[in-house]
């Protein structure tokens, strides 16, 4: 929990906007480490898949890096259980980014970096900081859903489905901690 | 997780028990026969094995509140997820309608369903449920089917509109096994959200 002992407003902001600085760097270096091996047969994309596929997947990376930015500003601030899920989901998300950078890469394409700093406006408090991840988090579902059919070959549209449905997981535990029903809908949207 | 040698063996054990297996059960076990022949299946042909593992899991969720093994807050739980599992077989059907085709009967007996169990190499059976442990394991099972059913036909599907329900539905099963496991292990998010994909169990 974030509590009045901790960082006041606009120490906590500049705390956000460092760490969201760093988490660029911070990301590359751990899914540099990753060496996550997909058990959907990456190896089998063509090469050949094309710009356009390489351009959606870089727009998949684009909303991933911001999740990974957000968990890793995230992550010092929060206590107890919710350090402890927000470490376990930022590890998560680090390792998707791995995988669509890979994607990007047996594309033929070369994966975008993240830009230098994102603004998380001014989050109040734990509940505030676990609203902008369950923000974040929805907006990755709702982009790879509309993705989806865009990108091949069909082990890619898997591939994607596979990360956003763990996003959706997080997602549920997020609403748990904000204490909002998890599984509010049979239809994951992404449009909470 | 299984492998696509289970699924093999799975094949290969049916053939050679013969097993009458009637309904829901026989249509999935039929759509695992046909797909070595591996040509390109049709959206309708996708779509009858997911609906088959959603009609089983359907059943398990209601055998299961039948036999009031859960908790209070463990029974609210399972019939919340089976009206969601309820809405998608609704939608899938629908779509399975809309291009001519008709659904697969829904599971008879708890007999038939131990059959597809033992046929997926299910350790667990419905008729051999004891305890709210034993209750949640199985369910959480079943969830691990649907995601795999639905990883499965989103490799295939020809349809935008398919292939976007599809991947919402998966979403939804994936959130239905992180809710049974923080019955079982309340607070343990390593448990609730193991693995950063959600891939399930082969079909």
């Amino acid at each position: 929990m974030v509590t009045a002992e901790e960082p006041a407003g606009s120490s906590r902001r500049k705390l956000l906007g460092a760490a969201a600085t760093a988490a660029g760097a911070a990301a590359a270096g751990l899914v540099s480490a990753c060496g996550h091996s997909s058990r959907l047969h990456v190896g089998d994309i063509s090469p050949a898949a094309g710009e356009t596929d390489v351009t959606y997947l870089n727009h998949a990376l684009a909303l991933k890096q911001y999740s990974v930015a957000a968990y890793t500003a995230a992550t010092p601030l929060l206590r107890g259980r919710e350090h402890i899920m927000s470490k376990h989901f930022l590890g998560q998300d680090l390792s998707h980014a791995s995988q669509i950078m890979s994607l990007i890469n047996h594309a033929g394409g070369t994966p975008n970096p993240p830009p230098n700093s994102y603004d998380f406006g001014h989050p109040r408090g734990s509940r505030g900081i676990l609203q902008l991840l369950d923000t974040a988090e929805n907006a990755i579902i709702s982009g790879y859903l509309q993705l989806l059919p865009r990108v091949s070959p069909g082990v890619v549209r898997a591939e994607l489905c596979a990360i956003f449905a763990n996003d959706a997981q997080h997602v549920a535990v997020l609403r748990l901690g904000l204490r909002r029903d998890p599984i509010p809908d049979a239809f994951v949207t992404g449009r909470e | 997780m299984d492998t696509e040698g289970g699924r093999g063996h799975t094949r290969r054990e049916l053939v050679r028990r013969g097993l009458a297996v009637g309904g829901a059960g026989a249509l999935l076990l039929d759509a695992a026969r046909g797909e070595a022949q591996a040509p390109p299946m049709s959206d309708a042909q996708l779509l009858i094995p997911v609906i088959g593992t959603e009609l089983l899991a359907s059943y398990g969720y209601q055998q299961v509140l039948q036999l009031q093994l859960l908790s209070p807050l463990g029974d609210r739980l399972a019939q919340r997820l089976l009206d969601q599992e309820q809405e998608h077989i609704t939608a899938l059907t629908g779509e399975l309608a809309s291009l001519g085709h008709t659904p697969p009967p829904p599971i008879a007996s708890i007999s038939e369903a131990d059959q597809v169990l033992a046929a997926r190499q299910v350790p667990e059976r419905l008729s051999n449920l004891h305890t709210a442990h034993d209750a949640i394991l199985l369910l959480s099972r079943f969830e691990l089917m649907l995601e795999g059913a639905y990883i499965q036909a989103i490799k295939d599907f020809q349809s935008t509109r398919l292939l976007r329900l599809g991947g919402q539905i998966l979403a939804n099963e994936g959130q239905h096994g992180t809710m049974l496991s923080e019955l079982l292990h309340p607070g343990d998010v390593n448990k609730a959200v193991p693995a950063p994909n959600v891939l399930g169990v082969g079909t």
